[in-house]
């Protein structure tokens, strides 16, 4: 029984140290990625805590049949969807502006270009399909076949909706004058 | 459209500077993580458990620790006699209390042994012969808390409420439970405070309702459908097709949608919202499902439509696109008003945007 939990004990360090490295790796990249798409800091803190349990638990069925990246982004998108269907997300009523302390503050932030500004706040305003796309695009600089494997849709799907994403937002653009 | 790609191409930079500019330090986030972690690891582990369980248990035997729910058991209802000395009427609060713990234990799907472990035995048990099932349960249990030590309730059947007990504190708390193949189908609890007998009731779809047992009908609210529109919300009900919302306005199709909430019909809230590839909706099983596993939210959605009916003041339609608009719903209270952001489909009929905020 003692060799037992023995071994227990040196194959959970083993996936503990592999969780510590997956952990340092990408937490901060998961809750700016969740962050980006659910808008809210306290909601993208409870989601991040929920995909690394997820990614934890998972840890030894991980097959590397994708990059680790990939793998914990698919669970982030997965979880922070979720929570796009839950009441609390549905509930949100609507204001004018994105509760994303874009606005508030700004002055003192290091970007002084008031067009860059307002395109961030456009994308954040985005309906959150397109939008999701634009952030693993985008912001996360992957490539369609990755943003389509961690979707889980086709990779002309990607294409298609990014088309019509940024015809949303040049359209949101010329609304607003920000040519 | 070259100038599109360049905002693009510069928006991780942006991002980072603006919206992500607050988000750096996650410490604090990491040891939240890893505290879970090592609890969950722990329940794996059932010889560790066993060692803390024992030790828990020493101290149980010393300090004489009541299962949470059956503690309190104080005046001898619950089904089982308890050696818990008599106490006096329980006051509203105390009531109050305990219907809050049973809600946040008591949901869809929850197996009998676990509800016989919170709150033991019931009262009284009738099986599918001596319930209708009507509403699909094919046993019902009873339980009556907070009952004094040898009262017994007038009404001897189940399906009465033992109204005048409840309002002489003769017992506290009626709990009714529906079962299908053991698992809780819906319950509801009927209980006082003050004067007033309250029924509150979740439904097996996972939406709930509370209402006074003595109010026959809601306070009139400028939320009501007319006649008419009642007329065309059972007719879009049975149907739903879109073509019945026709000439109906945005205001119409909103207060179809409030009442949809208050009658907890699924099925009409969800046939309600926009279909649309933009919005992040759900299939109606994905809805249906979500709804079931959430009684907070439903319990939310309960209070916030309760709020709406009794403080709307009125309703302003605000055009925000040519296909969108907003409904701002003003307070007699002067609170904050509310938006619903309200979408005109392909067909330019009015629906409800799945999210009010994207």
């Amino acid at each position: 029984m003692r060799g037992l939990e023995l071994a227990q004990n040196q194959l959970d360090k083993t996936k503990e140290a592999l969780f510590e490295e997956v952990m340092q790796a990408y937490l901060k990249k998961v809750l700016r990625l969740v962050y980006l798409i659910v808008k809210d800091r306290s909601s993208a803190e409870d989601i991040t805590q929920e995909v690394f349990l997820k990614a934890y638990k998972g840890l030894g069925s991980f097959r590397e049949e994708s990059s680790m990246q990939t793998w914990i982004y698919r669970i982030a998108v997965n979880e922070a969807k979720k929570h796009l269907r839950s009441w609390s997300f549905r509930n949100l009523f609507y204001k004018p502006e994105v509760d994303a302390g874009i606005v508030e503050g700004i002055e003192s932030a290091v970007i002084k270009s008031d067009h860059r500004i307002r395109f961030a706040r456009i994308v954040m305003e985005l309906p959150s399909s397109y939008r999701q796309l634009i952030i693993l695009h985008y912001y996360e600089e992957l490539s369609a076949e990755e943003v389509a494997d961690i979707m889980g849709i086709s990779t002309g799907a990607v294409y298609t909706k990014l088309h019509r994403a940024r015809q949303k937002l040049k359209e949101q653009l010329e609304k607003e004058g920000a040519w | 459209m070259v100038k599109l790609e360049k905002m693009l191409e510069e928006f991780k930079e942006t991002a980072d500077q603006t919206l992500l500019r607050d988000i750096q330090d996650t410490t604090k986030l990491e040891q939240r993580i890893r505290q879970k972690m090592n609890t969950s690891r722990n329940k794996k582990r059932p010889y560790l458990a066993y060692t803390v369980c024992a030790a828990v248990a020493i101290v149980m035997v010393f300090v004489g620790v009541a299962p949470f729910f059956k503690q309190n058991e104080a005046v001898g209802g619950g089904g089982q006699a308890t050696s818990v000395p008599p106490v006096a009427i329980p006051s509203d609060e105390a009531i109050m209390q305990r219907v809050q713990e049973l809600k946040s234990v008591l949901h869809i799907d929850l197996p009998q042994d676990r509800v016989t472990e919170l709150l033991s035995t019931p009262d009284h048990v009738a099986s599918e012969n001596g319930g209708s099932g009507d509403d699909g349960a094919d046993e019902y249990w009873e339980y009556s808390l907070f009952r004094k030590m040898g009262y017994v309730s007038s009404p001897k059947s189940m399906i009465m409420i033992d109204e005048e007990g409840l309002l002489n504190r003769d017992t506290g708390i009626s709990v009714n439970i529906g079962w299908e193949n053991k698992k809780l189908l819906w319950y509801s609890l009927i209980y006082p405070q003050g004067k007033e007998l309250y029924l509150y009731k979740m439904n097996s779809n996972g939406t709930v309702s509370e209402s006074k047992i003595s109010e026959s009908q809601p306070t009139p609210s400028i939320l009501d459908l007319s006649p008419e529109e009642e007329e065309l919300y059972f007719s879009y009900l049975d149907k739903k097709k879109d073509e019945i919302l026709r000439d109906m306005t945005i205001e119409q199709i909103l207060k179809m949608y409030i009442r949809a909430q208050q009658d907890g019909d699924l099925e009409m809230q969800y046939a309600l919202h926009i279909q649309d590839e933009e919005y992040e909706k759900p299939t109606l099983e994905q809805f249906l499902s979500d709804v079931k596993k959430d009684p907070i939210g439903a319990e939310n959605t309960m209070r916030h439509v309760q709020m709406l009916r009794e403080q709307t003041d009125t309703l302003e339609y605000q055009w925000t696109d040519k296909t969108e608009g907003i409904v701002w719903i003003k307070f007699k209270d002067n609170r904050k008003k509310l938006g619903y952001r309200m979408i005109h489909n392909k067909k330019r009929i009015w629906k409800v945007s799945w999210m009010p905020i994207q």
